[in-house]
């Protein structure tokens, strides 16, 4: 049986064939050619690709619209209810930061024993500024104890029941507090207002008041303990026909937005009134 | 109540209790009835520091003030209520600063009027409409007139 020479050199030019070609694809040299070639074929593959996609979303969109919207309903429900948790998680937080701040200043004065009060409401008539605590005499709150936050003076305890307390703020009209205004080192009396304005009175014209000056209690009269922050001076009025001079007292507690305060547990407040002169008849 | 105090024109708030309580009153096929001036006396005396008496004179007025005019006068409606309003507010302010001052608060006269009592009086009459539109609705839902 004679194989002729044809046949035996057939595989190898192919093989040879394949090599070469390979290596030329591989070297990058068929790249032109095979785009060219394949061309064609892709374009019919994305002209099916696309009717394909166009029948099967045309058969399977309605089912997903449904789907769609159940989804976004559930997770507009959970939005929702993420969004509530995060409003009572900052109100918490801030709750928590008002507390810290207050337990800070409880430390700060050790030898104070203090109740904390949330405020639960506000006197109705624009006449007078007062506020209402969650404590009262169940809790050991009494008539006349001072109230206060870690900024400083809120005022005192003015009825009780049993389970609230209304406290008159230092800026009600009828509210008047024995200061010490510590730059000027000289004692004079904050009054309030109707407008919730405070002013310090009854000061002696030789006395030097500044602006920024800082005012305390002054503890005399004892209605409030002494050396709790007040305010601030912010103008003065000084005439020299006066017999005292005034100046008007930015607080250092913001009574419009007060959410928690402090009352002053171990203070009994004196009542000095018997002892105050009687005009003789 | 609370959201009407934080409502302030100068230092002056809204009574929205007087309001409610005139508005009520002059509803029509309602009879007079003392519990709701009672039920306001009561509320602002617990939670105000003002004299006791001071609220049970100002919403029984009023609510008298409002039950008399709705006998007298037929088909106006509006104007009882802002008549009513302001006798009523203005009532009301007299009688506070009036008890205030017996009790010793030292407060100006000037101050009181001019910085509380006319913006609160202000403030009574602009949210009168919207009370009365409410209430109209309640009173005709709870009291549907009769069809004859």
């Amino acid at each position: 049986m004679n194989t002729s020479p044809t046949r035996i050199w057939q595989p190898i030019a192919l093989g040879v064939l394949v090599i070469g070609l390979l290596l030329l694809a591989i070297s990058g040299y068929m790249g032109d050619f095979f785009s060219t070639a394949m061309d064609p074929f892709i374009a019919a593959q994305r002209w099916f690709a696309t009717r394909y996609m166009a029948i099967y979303e045309f058969v399977t969109v309605p089912r997903d619209v449904a789907s769609l919207r159940q989804r976004n309903a559930e997770l507009e429900n959970e939005l929702s209810r993420l969004q509530l948790e995060v409003i009572q998680l900052q109100e918490q937080l801030q709750e928590a930061r008002i507390l810290y701040a207050l337990l800070d200043f409880a430390r700060e004065s050790p030898e104070n024993q203090y109740m904390a009060a949330a405020v639960i409401g506000r006197d109705p008539s624009p006449f007078l500024q007062y506020i209402i605590i969650d404590h009262g005499s169940d809790s050991g709150l009494r008539h006349g104890m001072p109230v206060v936050t870690q900024q400083g003076l809120v005022g005192r305890v003015d009825a009780v029941t049993a389970n609230a307390a209304r406290v008159q703020l230092i800026s009600d009209a009828a509210s008047v507090v024995n200061v010490h205004i510590q730059n000027a080192n000289a004692d004079a009396l904050l009054y309030g207002s109707l407008t919730g304005d405070t002013t310090v009175e009854m000061v002696p014209q030789s006395v030097v008041l500044q602006v920024g000056d800082l005012i305390l209690t002054s503890g005399l009269g004892g209605n409030y303990p002494s050396d709790i922050v007040v305010g601030q001076i912010v103008n003065i009025r000084k005439q020299e026909t006066d017999l005292f001079q005034s100046a008007s007292v930015q607080t250092t507690v913001d009574f419009s937005n007060l959410s928690a305060v402090l009352v002053i547990t171990n203070f009994k407040s004196v009542d000095i009134s018997p002892l105050e002169p009687t005009p003789v008849q | 109540m609370v959201v009407m105090s934080s409502l302030k024109l100068v230092s002056g708030t809204a009574d929205l209790i007087l309001v409610v309580v005139v508005v009520w009153m002059l509803q029509e096929h309602l009879p007079f009835t003392w519990e709701w001036p009672l039920l306001a006396s009561l509320l602002v005396m617990f939670s105000s520091a003002l004299p006791k008496f001071v609220p049970v004179f100002i919403y029984f007025f009023v609510a008298g003030l409002a039950y008399y005019l709705k006998k007298r006068v037929w088909q106006t409606p509006l104007l009882m209520l802002f008549i009513t309003i302001g006798i009523g507010s203005l009532f009301e302010n007299v009688i506070t600063i009036l008890g205030l001052k017996m009790y010793g608060n030292p407060f100006a006269w000037d101050d009181a009027v001019v910085l509380v009592a006319i913006p609160s009086m202000i403030l009574n009459f602009l949210i009168a409409l919207p009370v009365h539109g409410l209430l109209s609705d309640l009173a005709s839902w709870l009291y549907p007139a009769e069809v004859e």
